[in-house]
């Protein structure tokens, strides 16, 4: 089969709140640095994917107001993916793979702080039966903490030391919302939010975009050097229901990660990945999503942290743009994982690169807990 | 008895159940804070603070939209707020419907008045088209061609409210 190329990125800065931009100025701030980055313009793109959210951008069908800021008015498709940006991407593989177009642009945005983050995240849940009980993005993610606590005696410390370690990243990276220089005893400290998560357990709600500019493969080669392959793309989703679910396993990453895998030809993902960028929106899932990525078993994702691999100095880093934890663009973070793995494999990332990465993973989920799950394994060579 | 089966098969025990089915309601007001950015900032404050409509000129193809904004909508060039230009508060309006239901303002929460005009306006020397309500609310007397000018509230707050309606000019585009 042939193979689709990242041939240009492009990502703004994310913080707590914008207010010198709409949410169109804001996005068109990332298609503009993707489209500098490829040496392209509109005229030079094929189609348009989007990510983004009816309910966080306070409007009915919200990819209906994108197009002056993608170049698609009057003149291109674009269609959305109301979803992370990381399946917008595997979408967008797969319109260039149908060779109909040579280039698709993806761009997702978020500004989180323009709705409210308690109601829109209980609204994800059942109304007829969970809703009023006060299920949310938090306190769904505080049941499965505690359960994955529970079944592998996973610690508070452990999953501080996830904190500790990308907000330290993410003094490196200049796009991050919270670079920040914890100690261990500052997340153990720090405000009760759910028990047993903690604030600095948990990541913000952000504001921000991201773009990605993918062209076919013979199309990569025209526009640049310096390609970033797209070797493999998995996804899977479990059930609606947290309480359908056993928490503590991530089996639908498992599979995402299984199909990524094959069609990258990766064996033993934990020797074969030399970087990972992954969705922690809480400090103990990335434990739990290096499980899932096979880079350890099922319920050692403690034991991989201790054992420093994924620090920056480690063989296996994990975050280096400091994740999720340290700015949470909702919709879009996945693509800025993307953004940040092809970066990774370009060597372009300044102060967070890895070094000699030749094969990187992009990780995006939806819904809650991990429910639904995006890999996406990137590489210099094909 | 627990496992028991509440089954619904027959006809009339279906009706009968039928009559017992349950509805859940949700109160959940969402509360929105929309960034008006640079480009929206511009326009509602000079609507506020000096009663002028503000459109932007493109520097490659010259047409004149409103509101500003930051790419050209026809050629897709960057624009920037030295491309911001007061527009005419006059216009003909290029197409109307008189609204003759309940709506909620969004920006209220209470139900408008009605029945009330509304229309597509063209602003004199504008190439795009700017909808907003009319004061006319009697469909028989809008007609397309009608030339209008906009009223403003004395107290403004940065809402597009800021213009109370467009008023006919008398004696302009008769029918």
């Amino acid at each position: 089969m042939k193979k689709v190329a990242i041939v240009g990125v492009g990502q703004t800065k994310q913080e707590a709140s914008k207010p010198h931009q709409s949410f169109a100025e804001m996005l068109y701030e990332a298609v503009k640095a993707a489209l500098n980055d490829a040496n392209m313009w509109f005229d030079d793109i094929g189609n348009v994917v989007s990510a983004s959210s009816d309910f966080w951008d306070g409007r009915t069908i919200s990819n209906m107001a994108i197009q002056d800021v993608t170049g698609t008015t009057y003149k291109k498709t674009e269609s959305k993916v109301a979803s992370d940006g990381t399946y917008a991407t595997v979408y967008g593989m797969m319109r260039t793979l149908s060779e109909y177009y040579d280039t698709t642009l993806v761009a997702a945005h978020c500004k989180g702080s323009e709705g409210n983050t308690r109601i829109i995240t209980n609204a994800i849940f059942d109304p007829l039966y969970q809703r009023a009980i006060g299920l949310d993005a938090i306190s769904g993610a505080a049941l499965q903490a505690r359960r994955y606590m529970t079944k592998y005696g996973i610690t508070e410390e452990q999953m501080a030391k996830v904190s500790v370690k990308n907000h330290g990243n993410a003094r490196n990276n200049p796009y991050a919302q919270l670079p920040m220089d914890l100690k261990i005893d500052d997340v153990l400290n720090s405000r009760m939010i759910s028990d047993p998560l903690k604030l600095y357990d948990c990541s913000p709600i952000s504001d921000g975009a991201a773009a990605v500019i993918l062209a076919s493969e013979d199309k990569a080669k025209e526009i640049t050097d310096n390609p970033v392959w797209i070797r493999g793309a998995g996804y899977s989703i479990d059930a609606f229901y947290l309480t359908d679910r056993d928490l503590a396993e991530c089996d639908s990453l498992r599979a995402a990660a299984s199909m990524a895998y094959r069609m990258a030809g990766i064996t033993d993902p934990g020797r074969q990945i030399d970087v990972a960028e992954v969705y922690d929106s809480f400090s103990y899932q990335e434990l739990m999503w290096t499980e899932g990525l096979g880079f350890c078993k099922p319920g050692e994702g403690g034991k991989l942290i201790d054992s420093g691999r994924t620090q920056m100095d480690g063989d296996l880093p994990v975050n280096p743009s400091g994740g999720v934890i340290s700015a949470h663009t909702v919709t879009t973070a996945g693509l800025v994982r993307v953004v940040e793995a092809a970066l990774q494999v370009r060597g372009e990332a300044d102060k967070r690169q890895v070094p000699d990465v030749n094969t990187a993973v992009a990780h995006g989920t939806s819904g809650y807990c991990g429910q639904g799950n995006c890999v996406i394994v990137l590489g210099r060579e094909k | 008895m627990v496992g028991a089966k509440v089954g619904v098969t027959s006809g009339r025990a279906k009706q009968e159940f039928n009559d017992e089915l349950l509805r859940i309601t949700m109160m959940v007001d969402i509360p929105y804070n929309f960034s008006a950015g640079t480009f929206g900032s511009i326009f509602f404050r000079e609507l506020k603070d000096s009663r002028r409509i503000m459109g932007i000129k493109c520097n490659k193809c010259g047409e004149i939209f409103v509101p500003p904004r930051v790419l050209c909508p026809e050629c897709l060039v960057e624009l920037s707020i030295d491309d911001c230009i007061e527009v005419s508060s006059e216009g003909t309006v290029e197409g109307f419907t008189v609204v003759n239901f309940p709506f909620i303002d969004p920006n209220t929460g209470k139900v408008r008045n009605y029945p009330y005009g509304t229309g597509n306006i063209k602003l004199d020397g504008v190439s795009n088209l700017l909808w907003h309500f009319l004061k006319e609310s009697d469909y028989s007397k809008i007609h397309n061609g009608m030339r209008v000018r906009a009223v403003f509230e004395d107290k403004r707050v940065g809402l597009p409210s800021d213009i109370r309606y467009f008023e006919t000019i008398e004696g302009e585009g008769e029918k």
